[in-house]
């Protein structure tokens, strides 16, 4: 779990959150089905996960959430949480959404929120205050009204603002969060993260309305769009009946 | 910062973290840290004081550090909430 956790913390370090860790280099995120850029998403669920073992993590996720949460691609999270997330975490990931949209004006997660229901078992969120009585008490005591109502006790806390990089470094090493800025987390955005993530979403417009989180009616919509604007290739291979759709390099 | 938190003679027992260039720079040493991590306590510090292994000697420097907050205007409240969490903690031998 240690390196996982620490996985974890080294992407969140790439995308400008501050932690006292060597920020994932790409090479590392190249996996099977990316192409070398950090699965937004998927890491918001191994946070889910893993945060309970690290304040600090949790702390700035909700920092970097709070001030760049228009890059989440809002449909497929709702996708993956669905298909991906363990039922013992989704609390967790539900305060640490509701945490982060704290102090905004327009609720960014509240849609996604909807989906997640708090602890079945009240008890501290960090796993070492559950080691003893006495610290839970502790955590109990201190607990938020927010973290109270998702069952998972923990104090307060404040963004840690001073403690993330500036949007210019995050964009300058991973160019394609520029286009999630511009798409406002939309189902765009949610679109080019399946293709670029989720193995196998281009090879049917279905498959990818089934990845990314919409419907095919609006997935269809948004990809002739994508595809006016470059972004995107589609088209029917010889012999196939089926629409395939791939990414673009610049996109 | 808080005022109140620094230990009296913190910067006696600082450590040399290194020398960049003309830049000398200092850290807290353990005891002050672990007595400042106390009085926050903060989920946070609290992660802290468990992965700093808290020593029986620590404990003691840290209960007569509270002693002198008493003495300033720290709000007793605080105090209380600090000598709470320091009882709860795990005591772990030297190493």
């Amino acid at each position: 779990m240690t390196n996982t956790l620490d996985h974890s913390i080294r992407r969140w370090a790439s995308l400008g959150a501050g932690f006292d860790a060597e920020p994932a280099s790409r090479d590392i995120e190249v996996t099977a089905t990316s192409i070398g850029t950090i699965d937004l998403e998927r890491l918001l669920l191994e946070t889910a996960r893993y945060a309970p073992a690290a304040a600090r993590l949790f702390i700035m996720a909700a920092t970097w959430l709070h001030e760049y949460g228009d890059l989440v691609a809002k449909h497929r999270l709702k996708r993956l949480i669905r298909d991906e997330l363990e039922t013992e975490h989704q609390a967790t990931l539900g305060l640490l959404l509701d945490a982060a949209q704290q102090g905004s004006h327009a609720l960014e997660f509240q849609s996604i929120i909807k989906l997640l229901k708090p602890s079945d078992h009240p008890r501290p969120l960090f796993e070492r205050s559950r080691r003893s009585s006495k610290l839970a008490e502790h955590a109990h005591q201190k607990a938020s009204a927010l973290s109270r109502r998702w069952k998972l006790w923990c104090q307060a806390f404040e963004f840690k603002n001073d403690a993330l990089r500036p949007a210019s470094w995050m964009m300058s090493r991973h160019p394609d969060l520029r286009t999630r800025a511009d798409f406002r987390g939309d189902l765009w955005a949610s679109i080019l993260a399946a293709l670029r993530h989720d193995q196998g979403a281009g090879e049917s417009e279905l498959r990818l309305a089934a990845l990314c989180g919409g419907s095919r009616a609006q997935v269809r919509s948004a990809l002739r769009n994508l595809e006016m604007t470059g972004r995107i290739t589609a088209g029917r291979r010889r012999g196939a009946n089926r629409r395939a759709v791939s990414l673009r390099e610049a996109a | 910062m808080r005022i109140d938190a620094p230990p009296d003679e913190w910067s006696r027992r600082k450590i040399i973290v290194g020398h960049y260039g003309r830049l000398r720079v200092f850290a807290a040493s353990r005891l002050d840290l672990i007595a400042m991590k106390v009085v926050a306590e903060r989920d946070q510090d609290i992660d802290a004081l468990m992965a700093m292994r808290v020593r029986a000697d620590d404990v003691q420097f840290v209960r007569s550090y509270l002693d002198t907050l008493v003495r300033k205007s720290t709000n007793r409240n605080e105090i209380n909430d600090a000598r709470q969490l320091l009882d709860s903690l795990e005591i772990h031998d030297s190493d």
